[in-house]
């Protein structure tokens, strides 16, 4: 089993590298909106729904610390600092909530 | 960065490789949690310790080594896996088709490695360093292996010492990786079309998130957040 999803998971980090693009020229545009398209994508439903359901509430401390954190990656430069910061009002908020 | 960095590491492969290796150390807390994670809960889905460390040297893709263990606890037929594997990591061939125009160049067996060893993180730091510095394999080298290393590491330590950590969404470690994300994502975001497309791709996750099965949403949101930009870009030159 773990040979197939290894081999899957390797066609898709492979097949679109080798494939020589015609959508090249394009690439320029492509290259600043899909990373922020990929990572947004990524972000948006773990901190709206971190348990698979849509959870729009201040209940939420995914929610909440997701929100702590964009703050802080806008004013703060240090990365381990921010991730820690993160971390720590999870902590806090579950702590509290108990 | 500046030209003069850019001609001095140049100069030096190693240079490169170790630039990679050290842009790994902001985000090495948020992979150490994650893989540790994965390996606690590898051991408590019945996982010996041989495959869950042969499961993270092969597949090296914690979402989707993630959902193959919460699958399996479930009881989830085995072609369903391999199909969400396949949803889940769909990101990838978007990521790749971005990376490719640059590692086309540098023949098969480097496209093959550095396609091996692509990730999420990895693929953020490559790509805003080849932005800013232009394309180097050995600085893509340095940051992929820098992150499988650590993340085979840590998904044995998880597995050996699972049972004795207890708990890690007790200690909030399990937003570690969100809050990754966010701080790869923000530094991307330097214009008002970056904040329109963050929207855009926020909505559309949304909507896929509620409306299609599994993890649809996110080949879903992903290509329409990048048609956004695209006709905004279009819409400017016009």
């Amino acid at each position: 089993m773990i040979i197939e999803i290894a081999a899957i998971t390797f066609f898709t980090r492979f097949v679109f590298a080798v494939k020589p693009g015609k959508a090249e020229t394009s690439q320029e545009w492509r290259k600043s909106y899909l990373p922020i398209a990929i990572f947004t994508t990524i972000i948006v439903p773990s901190l709206l729904a971190p348990y698979g359901e849509l959870e729009l509430s201040i209940q939420n401390e995914y929610l909440i610390a997701g929100i702590v954190t964009l703050l802080a990656a806008h004013k703060k430069k240090n990365l381990t600092h921010i991730v820690i910061i993160g971390i720590l009002v999870v902590f806090l908020l579950r702590f509290f909530q108990y | 960065m500046t030209c003069n960095k850019r001609e001095l590491s140049n100069t030096s492969s190693m240079g490169e490789f170790l630039d990679g290796l050290k842009a790994v150390t902001p985000l090495a807390l948020g992979v150490a949690s994650f893989a540790t994670a994965y390996g606690l809960l590898a051991r408590k889905a019945g996982l010996s310790l041989f495959s869950l460390t042969l499961m993270s040297l092969l597949v090296f893709a914690g979402t989707a080594q993630f959902l193959t263990i919460s699958m399996l606890i479930s009881g989830t037929p085995f072609i369903l896996i391999l199909f969400t594997t396949f949803v889940v990591n769909s990101r990838y061939l978007l990521m790749s088709a971005s990376v490719g125009p640059y590692t086309r160049k540098w023949g098969t067996k480097w496209q093959i490695l550095l396609s091996f060893l692509l990730s999420d993180e990895s693929y953020a730091l490559t790509i805003s360093y080849f932005i800013k510095n232009g394309p180097s394999k050995y600085y893509q080298l340095g940051v992929s292996l820098g992150l499988y290393v650590e993340w085979a590491i840590f998904s044995v330590i998880g597995g050996f010492m699972g049972p004795f950590l207890g708990d890690p969404q007790t200690w909030g470690l399990d937003f570690a990786l969100p809050a990754t994300f966010i701080v790869i994502l923000v530094p991307m975001i330097t214009a008002w079309k970056h904040i329109m497309v963050c929207f855009a791709t926020a909505i559309f996750s949304i909507i896929g998130l509620v409306f299609l099965p599994t993890k649809w949403y996110i080949p879903f949101a992903t290509v329409l957040g990048t048609i956004v930009g695209g006709l905004l870009e279009f819409w400017k030159r016009k």
